[in-house]
């Protein structure tokens, strides 16, 4: 079987453009500080 | 095939399956303790700020603002050192890197694209310099007090890129001993530690402007998690600068890393034959990919695709997932396993991060007005 482990710097890419189209598609809710 | 051994088959399968996710899913358990115990202290640290500021404004008491970012990192040494952290929470812990990444990726949509490659280009041309410097003046004081090559290269490599990965990614290149890795991780992170209360001070002692101070604690400070709260300390303008300038500094590692490793293996009579694919295929291997992620977002955010509250609400998000990293940094910052290895790397160590220090900050003041900073 082909190995299909990301590393971390991959895991933060995908996690941070699969969070920023949810945010564009406005399912997000909003963040604050 | 015999149906009976068809059936025993599936059954194997079905378990490894069974067994593949069991352990994937026992894995992402393994790491809430840790992860718990980071956001934890990175809030504890957040409402210390708030508490501080809100008393003061309630007595009218001028209070110095400390940033949660000190708080995060004093709560989490004072954790690691007089309480010890048990093991449970260590592979959790383990993850501030990720959460630096996943911040710094985040921080892309506060860039527009031409100023990334503007600053970026800026970041390089100073990059090299530093480089240079560092490499020709830790090569001198390894041999002034007699370290090992090898460690002298690790330090070098260290202080001239980004700290532990760096080394990380030289030690195999260069087949370094384990002791010698730790030595200059130790000397490393020993000096980030000191970085978060040096720079900030000298910054405000200089007025130096939030780009000016940002350029500079990317530049001079290891370690991205410690460039990145040192740049926080001063300024949320400077933190800005500080993740541009050392996720520049950061993307240079594989060159250098190869150079070392073609270096090496030329000194000790290896094979030094390297195709230009598997040169290329090194390089490839030791480029940060979360620096790709930080382009795309800054290209959708160039390119318009968000709107100014979304742009907030990643900003956000990106201050969070730093909130865990400030956590991590002073968790596993261990003061005793760092005063035993001995103080000869550390000086060594010291004393060229202090030239370098100085010697960016020197170069960053005569191009600040030229380059608008």
């Amino acid at each position: 079987m082909p190995s299909y482990k990301l590393s971390t710097d991959w895991w933060a890419v995908l996690l941070a453009l699969f969070t920023a189209a949810v945010i564009r598609l406005g399912f997000f809710p909003h963040v604050s500080w | 095939m015999f149906p009976g051994n068809e059936r025993s088959l599936m059954t194997l399968t079905a378990d490894r399956n069974a067994v593949s996710q069991k352990s994937s899913r026992t894995g992402l358990l393994r790491l809430l303790p840790g992860v718990v115990l980071l956001a934890v202290i990175g809030y504890a640290g957040k409402l210390t700020e708030v508490a501080i500021a809100a008393f003061g404004k309630a007595h009218h008491v001028a209070l110095p603002n400390i940033e949660y970012v000190l708080w995060a990192i004093v709560y989490g040494l004072i954790v690691s050192n007089f309480i010890g952290l048990s093991s449970i929470f260590r592979p959790g812990v383990d993850t501030y890197e990720f959460w630096l990444k996943l911040g710094i990726v985040f921080e892309g949509v506060r860039f527009l694209l031409g100023d990334v490659f503007r600053l970026g280009a800026t970041t390089l041309i100073f990059t090299s310099f530093v480089l240079a410097f560092s490499i020709v003046s830790m090569t001198w004081m390894g041999r002034r007090f007699g370290l090992s090559e090898k460690l002298t290269s690790l330090l070098a490599i260290g202080s001239s890129i980004c700290g532990v990965s760096a080394i990380i990614a030289a030690k195999g290149a260069i087949d370094a001993d384990d002791d010698d890795v730790s030595y200059a991780i130790g000397a490393i992170l020993a000096l980030g530690a000191f970085s978060l209360i040096g720079f900030p001070f000298i910054g405000h002692l200089l007025h130096m402007s939030d780009a000016a101070f940002g350029l500079w604690a990317g530049l001079a400070v290891d370690n991205t998690a410690e460039a990145t709260a040192a740049g926080a300390l001063y300024s949320d303008v400077a933190a800005k600068f500080a993740i541009l300038a050392k996720t520049t500094r950061n993307a240079t590692i594989g060159f250098v890393v190869l150079g070392y490793a073609i270096y090496w293996a030329k000194k000790s009579g290896k094979d030094t034959h390297r195709t230009l694919s598997q040169s290329a295929d090194f390089l490839w291997a030791k480029f940060p990919k979360f620096v790709l992620g930080f382009l795309a977002l800054s290209l959708l955010a160039t390119l318009g695709v968000f709107s100014p509250a979304q742009i907030k609400d990643m900003a956000n998000l990106s201050r969070w997932a730093f909130l865990l990293t400030f956590a991590g940094v002073g968790l596993r910052t261990n003061i005793r396993e760092l005063t035993r290895q001995g103080w000869k790397p550390l000086l060594v160590g010291a004393v060229g991060e202090f030239a370098i220090a100085a010697v960016t900050l020197l170069l960053i003041l005569i191009a600040a007005p030229h380059l608008h900073l």
